[in-house]
């Protein structure tokens, strides 16, 4: 089920200073995860990416991803360190016809030796705030006897 | 009454979702895929209207085939990225099994059996080149054809196999349309080498359309040596390409006869090509007999083979494949009755010569018009998803690669589709 990617998350993706990372499994279920810069979220809520390279192990994973209704999970850190993570399930393998070729042609305007495996779209299906600050004032909430007792040492 | 009340076909055989839940490995989309490339693909007259003459691949004379009934775009686009190189099939008094329905639902090509909507499709897109024409006034669609990424030019439109009545492969409707004895098939002068050049060049100024360039021809078997006017031509061919691009090796695909070591090694020198496929067919001596009776009299099987292991010298392990007719080794009389007995006579093959650094590009069997084997019946579809894992699983075990017959730079091989997740 399809989840809304608030807007501040989607400008935080959007950004191309923040750095977006993308994990995935292969059919046996090793796990791989690199850096995408090209992550971006459209208007219509989709996560969407660029596959560069044909051999790619994430190419491989993400098609087995999109074959078996299988998750992928992206990672967002942006320069004043908010982090979220967003999973989803691939939808869509764009690799020929008039929309793939305008696609193909900024990729190539990016960087000339650039060739483009494919356009994915993912829907996205959870959102995970992983900011730091934010994830410890939730674990401090809801698990309290998480700690270590010397942190309660009454100081001198 | 529906096909299914007069066969029964439905009852006799594992459904999809049953072949689905038997075989985890297979995807769900590539299964859909098998199926409908087994069965055929009917268009509603709501699909029909969705046909844009002036955006979707149309052929009105299919230049492989040569006939149909009704004009559709020659292949849909599946949400994977893969593709299903089939147009509109007319349903015939002998068709045993109903076709996969195209339809209609909120304004969407939709795939539909039974009532139930199976996946999204879209149709392929016309190349930029198809209306453009040469400066000898030839129309550049009557000299070069698409895939979605890929250019084909088919420089024979003739098959001599055919020339001894019969003794053309039984499956086959390719070319269809040149099949009588006074037909040469089209004119390749230096008009249409010409015509070749201007094509390509033209082709090509499509960004990110062609993935590799791909020549098939029917088989010409004169020359000193047979088939050495075929090779002739297919050198010509490469070279009029070639003079519009700027590497001396491109992803090139060429399926063709079996050409002798000394045939290839100049094939190799004196082109661009990078790949290379000749079609054995029916992965069994007795049964290449009878189903390709001219390649068997005039080649034989166990010489395709030793060429398909000569080639592998030449190009290097994983760029020699062979094309087989999945499921026609189930033809009746003298093919299997039995489909598991098939299979694994099929696999034992197909490792057999993998060993020796060939690939395999499994095309589904379907019935066509224009084939002798056009009322024959197909094998289930748990037989075509049990022979592309096991095709795949012969690929992996021995270490290949599949390039220019792959889900992009091809699309009808169901086995070779598996590869993308290698």
């Amino acid at each position: 089920m399809a989840v809304k990617i608030k807007k501040e998350i989607a400008d935080a993706v959007n950004n191309p200073d923040n750095i977006k990372v993308l994990a995935s499994i292969d059919r046996h279920g090793n796990v791989h995860v690199v850096a995408k810069g090209s992550i971006t979220v459209t208007e219509d809520g989709r996560i969407k990416y660029w596959e560069l390279l044909e051999s790619s192990q994430t190419n491989k994973n993400v098609t087995y991803a999109l074959w078996f209704n299988k998750e992928i999970a992206i990672n967002v850190i942006t320069t004043d360190r908010r982090s979220y993570q967003i999973k989803g399930i691939p939808r869509v393998n764009l690799n020929a016809g008039h929309e793939y070729e305008e696609n193909y042609i900024k990729a190539q305007e990016k960087n000339e030796n650039n060739d483009l495996a494919a356009v994915y779209y993912i829907e996205p299906t959870e959102i995970i705030e992983e900011t730091y600050s934010s994830r410890l004032a939730e674990e401090t909430k809801k698990h309290p006897l998480y700690m270590h007792l010397d942190r309660l040492a009454k100081k001198e | 009454m529906s096909i299914n009340e007069k066969t029964h076909w439905r009852e006799k055989e594992l459904s999809y979702d049953q072949v689905i839940d038997k075989y985890p490995d297979i995807p769900p989309i590539l299964a859909l895929k098998i199926d409908v490339s087994r069965r055929g693909i009917a268009y509603t007259d709501a699909a029909f209207a969705k046909v844009d003459s002036n955006k979707h691949h149309v052929e009105p004379f299919n230049y492989m085939i040569g006939h149909g009934k009704q004009i559709s775009p020659i292949g849909l686009f599946l949400r994977d990225g893969s593709v299903i190189c089939q147009g509109h099939q007319e349903v015939y008094d002998w068709t045993y099994r109903d076709p996969y329905i195209l339809d209609v639902v909120d304004d969407k090509l939709v795939i539909v059996d039974n009532d139930r909507i199976f996946e999204e499709a879209k149709f392929w897109e016309k190349p930029d080149f198809y209306d453009k024409y040469t400066s000898n006034g030839t129309p550049m669609r009557e000299i070069a054809s698409a895939r979605p990424q890929r250019l084909t030019i088919a420089p024979a439109t003739k098959c001599h196999f055919w020339d001894v009545p019969k003794e053309g492969c039984k499956y086959c409707a390719l070319f269809s349309a040149h099949r009588s004895a006074n037909d040469e098939g089209d004119i390749r002068d230096d008009k249409w080498f010409s015509d070749v050049t201007e094509t390509v060049e033209e082709a090509l100024k499509q960004k990110g359309r062609y993935a590799s360039f791909h020549m098939t021809a029917g088989s010409t078997l004169s020359g000193k040596e047979i088939f050495d006017d075929e090779v002739d031509l297919y050198i010509k061919t490469l070279k009029a390409a070639e003079r519009v691009i700027d590497a001396k090796k491109f992803p090139v695909k060429l399926v063709a006869s079996a050409f002798s070591k000394k045939q290839l090694q100049r094939m190799y020198e004196e082109t661009a090509i990078t790949t290379y496929t000749t079609d054995l067919e029916v992965l069994n001596k007795n049964l290449f007999g009878w189903v390709c009776p001219g390649k068997n009299r005039l080649v034989g099987y166990d010489e395709w083979k030793h060429r398909l292991y000569d080639a592998v010298e030449i190009f290097g392990r994983g760029n020699v494949d062979c094309g087989i007719v999945g499921g026609v080794e189930t033809a009746q009389p003298n093919g299997f009755e039995d489909e598991q007995e098939a299979l694994n006579n099929v696999l034992t093959e197909a490792e057999e010569i993998a060993s020796h650094g060939v690939s395999f590009a499994d095309c589904v069997w379907n019935t066509l018009p224009g084939a002798i084997f056009m009322k024959q019946k197909t094998p289930s579809l748990e037989y075509y998803v049990q022979l592309a894992l096991g095709l795949a699983e012969v690929r992996r075990k021995n270490g290949l690669y599949i390039y220019t017959d792959d889900y992009r730079r091809c699309g009808n091989h169901p086995n070779t589709d598996l590869a993308r997740i290698d």
